[in-house]
């Protein structure tokens, strides 16, 4: 199967989930938040709360503030929840959540949500693509 | 409303053909930003498209052009806007993110400023 997304040449094994919705973004989406846009680049989307710098600790901060911490990878564990977070050259692009089967969940910018098989299939090095993987972390599952 | 040009003076004639001109390439290069960047999430990501470059160096004359583009549809046009005017309306917390509530404030913004009706 060939992705039907240019920027995504690796993606294989995907789904659509969603309608295009341009109210949220990958790393509210990742928080299973579908009212906003979360960026540590904009401060009109960015928390108060938190320190704003377009970096992967950065965002690393967003997701403890939401219970998660920091995991070794993104293996399927009973009773947690992971997310991945990407970068390109260390400046954070994207983020995805584990489901409880073992796949994940993206949502393309102000595209559609897509479940794939793994973190892995996102990453591209190109500057319009969403980079490495930079990290994982966990959080119980609710 | 359509402008006869045979009654404009030639400097007339000349603002309305380079408005024209900026309008259209305003245009152009809008629509190129975003069929490329729709699946970005980074605002500074977004902003690395040489589109969205060129909208910057238009300066001020692209705000309104801006402005009414922000009208139709919420946008990633916040950090050009910030990055000509050197200005920001404030966004309440409980609404940071709401790309509607915060696109209406930039075009609230506008209207305070004179560049849109």
């Amino acid at each position: 199967m060939t992705s039907e997304f240019p920027w995504l040449p690796n993606a294989g094994d995907y789904r659509i989930t969603s309608e295009y919705d341009a109210n949220y973004n990958c790393f509210a989406w990742a928080l299973g938040d579908t009212s906003r846009w979360i960026d540590p680049t904009d401060p009109n989307t960015w928390p108060s709360g938190l320190a704003r710098e377009n970096t992967v600790p950065s965002l690393f901060e967003l997701f403890r503030s939401a219970g998660y911490a920091p995991c070794e990878d993104g293996t399927l564990q009973d009773g947690h929840e992971k997310v991945v977070i990407y970068a390109l050259d260390g400046e954070p692009t994207h983020a995805a959540r584990q489901l409880d089967t073992g796949r994940w969940t993206s949502k393309l910018g102000k595209h559609e949500d897509i479940e794939h098989a793994t973190p892995e299939e996102l990453q591209g090095d190109e500057w319009d693509q969403y980079g490495r993987i930079s990290g994982f972390l966990s959080r119980p599952r609710t | 409303m359509t402008i006869s040009r045979e009654k404009l003076s030639p400097p007339e004639y000349a603002a309305l053909n380079s408005e024209n001109s900026l309008e259209a390439e305003f245009q152009r290069c809008a629509a190129a930003w975003k069929r490329d960047t729709g699946h970005l999430s980074v605002a500074a990501q977004i902003a690395k498209h040489p589109s969205y470059r060129r909208i910057i160096e238009m300066g001020k004359p692209a705000i309104p052009l801006i402005l009414n583009d922000l009208k139709k549809e919420p946008n990633h046009w916040f950090l050009a806007l910030s990055a000509i005017s050197n200005d920001a309306p404030k966004v309440a917390e409980r609404d940071k993110g709401k790309m509607k509530v915060v696109s209406e404030a930039w075009i609230e913004w506008g209207k305070g400023k004179g560049y849109i009706e």
